[in-house]
């Protein structure tokens, strides 16, 4: 494929894609250091790269066919889940990435603490950046299209 | 940010720093091995055969944006060079310059940055 003349798919295209993509395989990761979490819809190793579709949310694409392959969601405990409280459900399942260490979240957190606070805020603690209102029902829209996480 | 190695732009080292080099305007950046593992091949394991990219990205970046994310004012995000058939890809290198020397935070092929990054310098600006 030429890529060169190959068009990234708008949003709308991308976001209705999910709704048909198989997420039986689905992996979460959680970033605490990067504030990010990322859906893999298959695995770390197929190629793609980040295509942002704003401040909170990325489609990771494949390098070859601009499939969507995955989801990144960034500022997550600072304005993803403060917004969207749903997104919170994907963090038990996901692989926790800490300084050099990964593990669950309750290997680094337990039953503490500052990130369950965080994460356990509801939607009317709204962040400061609560202006960039359309990159929240950005983020609905795609948490609508894989609503059930797998 | 202070701490400039001029004259040994790029180095190895057998510890746990995998990159310590000069970036672009003579500041000191590492990757640590730990780093690279955890944060970057974790999600991305394709990143493994791009060290080289994230070298010259650091050392010869295309720009230099600003991260977006409030948290951290100290981040800057360099663009460069990704080598793969695609030629519309770059390669986004996030380092922190909170201390001194700059630590490489993670590093990935991008479509270009987030809208609201601010850019805080070009090549062709020297």
């Amino acid at each position: 494929m030429d890529q060169g003349e190959h068009v990234i798919p708008s949003f709308d295209e991308l976001n209705q894609s999910l709704l048909t993509i198989d997420r039986s395989e689905a992996e979460f990761v959680f970033d605490v250091d990067l504030d990010e979490l990322t859906v893999l819809f298959y695995g770390p190793d197929r190629p793609a790269f980040v295509h942002p579709e704003n401040e909170l949310l990325s489609f990771l694409l494949d390098v070859d066919t601009y499939e969507v392959v995955g989801l990144v969601f960034s500022q997550f405990t600072r304005d993803v889940v403060r917004r969207i409280p749903e997104t919170a459900d994907m963090v038990p399942r996901a692989l926790v990435i800490k300084d050099d260490l990964l593990g669950g979240i309750e290997d680094f957190f337990g039953d503490d603490p500052t990130l369950g606070g965080r994460i356990g805020e509801t939607a009317g603690a709204v962040g400061e950046h609560w202006e960039s209102r359309s990159d929240a029902q950005s983020v609905r829209d795609v948490i609508r299209g894989i609503r059930g996480f797998g | 940010m202070t701490g400039t190695i001029d004259d040994e732009p790029v180095r190895e080292y057998a510890d746990d720093r995998l990159i310590e080099m000069a970036d672009y305007d003579g500041y000191r950046v590492v990757l640590t091995r730990g780093q690279w593992y955890a944060h970057v091949l974790t999600v991305k394991s394709y990143m493994a055969d791009h060290l080289d990219d994230v070298r010259e990205t650091v050392a010869n970046p295309a720009f230099v944006n600003r991260d977006s994310h409030p948290g951290f004012p100290y981040r800057a995000c360099y663009y460069g060079r990704y080598t793969t058939s695609n030629p519309r890809l770059m390669l986004k290198v996030v380092v922190d310059h909170h201390r001194s020397p700059g630590f490489i935070v993670t590093a990935y092929p991008c479509s270009g940055p987030p809208a609201r990054e601010v850019r805080i310098w070009t090549r062709e600006s020297t």
